[in-house]
């Protein structure tokens, strides 16, 4: 089996507080190099705790989060901050392009933020990105004169500017009509095999999620199916989808006695 | 941090992009640092002009006997008491004045000094009496202490034998010139015909009433044999009190005094003067340093999605931070540069409009009046910056990311 990039272990997610909340239980996930996951479930599942955890943009409560064969647990927030800017690539909902920078200076800005003023070799990579992603045209303008999609393709192309190890990406179709949000997975697709970038997107669209490789379901903090579209097929894997025995899942785990047994051990930030 | 090209790039555009807030806080700045150099330096121009008026072509220090008051001839109280006569000549005249003046200018502070005879007379022309100042003095030493090669309107800064300078007041009042002589009355009755050699103009009306003659010539007019005090000039007139001071612990039989000691109301009001502006000087500080900090804290939240995309994609605290204090330091240097040019105009309008009153008077535009309000303004607003920069370092990026 190929080494996973990303891997957890008994991860729990707890949000502690006078409303102590359990978001996500017990999940064991490998993610290999190379492949295009799509984290799916209804809204409040716990599917963007869990990319957030994953990217960490936030931390686990208890369990294991090992990036790269190193173990993250103990990393401060400057080394996850230049782990994050350094091995990973971000893709959101609503684009969160800087509005006072140009695409091409958005597209940099990973680069900025660590190694400083970008040489000419990378300023022509973001370029190379902007013509791969069909958005050349707007190199120079700001995002708020472009429309919805290209600022999302603008997104993707900053994403990929420090040559990540892994791609998040949160609903990166959320805030587009159909055609264009279909035409973003597409990229991302093709991102996915060309650079061979491990890509993870949460989405809540069976449609988009059936473009990737694996199907993670989470339902109620708990994985209710992950499985290989390749192996079981499209047909059967609508059907997975469509299953409610799902909602099962959570119940039949007795919540009270998880949550005696979780330590919080961050807080919520 | 503090050098991160990032962190500017960052702090710049942020400050661009928002230009009518960034305006505004600088016009605030700017006002706020105008007021405090135009304080400073005018406040300063003043005292310097008073102060320059009243020790510029005077001495800086006064060496005198030690009581000129007569007192009882006798210590026994039951005895009649002669108030007329002094206990000791001495008291009235300083026979060895070489020790004092040794002693004086042993300090290297010391510019000048010379012995003087100081004495009242008349002048008598046309049937009128003028009351007049007689000082007797070393021209070598004593003229830089009046500054009389500078101060002479007409004829020559010589003095000799019977040829003597006049101050301003006398020459227009008895309409004297150059080479003219006048026939001068002592207030010890004794008199002598004196010519006019030059004319000098000290500026203030009683100093322009003296008549300088030679020591020798002034000791013979009053029949001493000593001299009646000594006079010096300080080249930094502020440590004339405390040089006079530390002379006159090894003197006892004279009394050595500054011009501070002697213009102890004018030090008091020009005193309480600086203390006054220092108090609005730090109010105008405060308001700019809190009006910095609210301002800033509403960037802080305006820019919280900015901030948290930053830090999402690997700005640490510290660069998320410095994006803060670096906006701070800009509008604090933007801001103070502006403020000394505006209290520059604000300064030469207003001396200019106070000249046209009669009143002139410079500003003082010195290295500290300038930098003082300027380095403040920017450390304050640097350091005002800390608040929002604490809120800023503290955003949590997921935060921001669900909620778009």
């Amino acid at each position: 089996m190929v080494k996973p990039i990303l891997s957890t272990q008994n991860l729990n997610k707890v949000y502690p507080g006078a409303l102590e909340f359990h978001a996500l239980y017990d999940m064991n996930i490998d993610i290999p190099v190379g492949q295009f996951v799509a984290v799916i479930g209804p809204s409040g599942s716990g599917k963007s705790t869990l990319i957030n955890i994953l990217s960490l943009l936030d931390r686990l409560s208890t369990g294991e989060l090992i990036i790269d064969g190193e173990s993250t647990s103990k990393w401060d927030e400057d080394q996850l901050a230049h782990f994050r800017n350094n091995k990973m690539g971000f893709v959101f909902q609503f684009h969160h392009l800087l509005p006072e920078f140009t695409c091409l200076e958005n597209i940099l800005i990973p680069y900025w933020i660590s190694q400083g003023k970008p040489p000419p070799d990378i300023i022509d990579r973001a370029k190379q990105l902007l013509k791969t992603l069909n958005v050349d045209v707007v190199a120079n303008n700001y995002p708020s004169q472009i429309s919805g999609g290209q600022q999302q393709r603008v997104s993707i192309a900053r994403s990929l500017i420090n040559q990540p190890a892994i791609v998040f990406a949160d609903e990166p179709t959320g805030n587009l009509d159909q055609a264009s949000g279909a035409a973003v997975v597409e990229l991302l697709r093709s991102m996915n095999a060309q650079f061979k970038t491990t890509l993870v997107m949460v989405t809540h669209d069976r449609e988009i999620a059936l473009k990737a490789d694996r199907i993670i379901e989470v339902v109620d903090g708990h994985i209710c199916h992950d499985f290989l579209i390749k192996e079981i097929g499209e047909t059967k894997a609508r059907e997975q989808l469509g299953d409610p025995s799902c909602s099962n899942v959570a119940k039949k785990e007795p919540k009270k006695k998880t949550k005696n047994k979780v330590k919080t051990k961050t807080k919520r930030s | 941090m503090a050098l991160d090209p990032f962190v500017w790039l960052v702090a710049l555009r942020f400050l661009l992009k928002s230009k009518t807030q960034t305006t505004l806080i600088v016009l605030g700045i700017a006002l706020g640092v105008s007021v405090q150099f135009f304080l400073l330096a005018l406040l300063g121009g003043l005292a310097d002009s008073l102060i320059d008026k009243t020790v510029g072509s005077a001495p800086h220090i006064y060496v005198s006997p030690m009581d000129t008051q007569a007192k009882p001839v006798l210590q026994d109280p039951k005895r009649i008491r002669d108030h007329r006569a002094p206990l000791y000549r001495e008291n009235q005249e300083i026979f060895s004045w070489s020790p004092y003046v040794n002693k004086l200018r042993a300090n290297p502070l010391i510019m000048a000094i010379t012995p003087v005879v100081n004495g009242g007379g008349f002048i008598q022309k046309g049937g009128a009496n003028y009351s007049v100042l007689v000082k007797g003095i070393d021209p070598q030493n004593g003229f830089p202490i009046y500054r009389i090669k500078e101060k002479m309107i007409a004829g020559k800064p010589s003095i000799s034998g019977s040829t003597v300078l006049i101050g301003k007041s006398i020459a227009t009042k008895l309409g004297l010139q150059v080479g003219d002589s006048f026939y001068l009355l002592t207030s010890k009755g004794s008199g002598d015909f004196l010519i006019v050699s030059g004319i000098f103009d000290l500026g203030a009306e009683i100093a322009n009433d003296l008549i300088l003659m030679r020591l020798e010539r002034a000791q013979a007019l009053f029949g001493l044999s000593g001299v009646t005090g000594i006079e010096a000039r300080v080249s930094i007139p502020f440590q004339a009190q405390s040089i006079a001071a530390d002379a006159q612990r090894f003197f006892t039989r004279v009394k050595i005094e500054s011009w501070q000691d002697r213009n102890r109301e004018l030090l008091t009001a020009l005193k309480s003067q600086s203390g006054s502006s220092s108090l609005i000087q730090f109010m105008v500080m405060v308001s700019i340093t809190l009006g910095i900090a609210s301002v800033l804290g509403i960037v802080a939240l305006q820019k919280s999605k900015q901030l948290g995309i930053l830090k999402a994609m690997g700005a640490t605290n510290a660069q998320t931070a410095g994006i803060f204090v670096v906006q701070g330091f800009l509008l604090g240097l933007i801001g103070g540069v502006l403020g000394i040019l505006l209290g520059f105009w604000m300064g030469v309008g207003f001396t200019q409009a106070t000249a046209k009153s009669g009143v002139s008077y410079g500003l003082a535009i010195t290295p500290y009046n300038i930098l003082f309000p300027f380095i403040l303004a920017t450390v304050c607003s640097t350091l005002a910056a800390g608040f929002p920069a604490r809120k800023a370092a503290k955003l949590s990026p997921v935060e921001v990311i669900r909620n778009g």
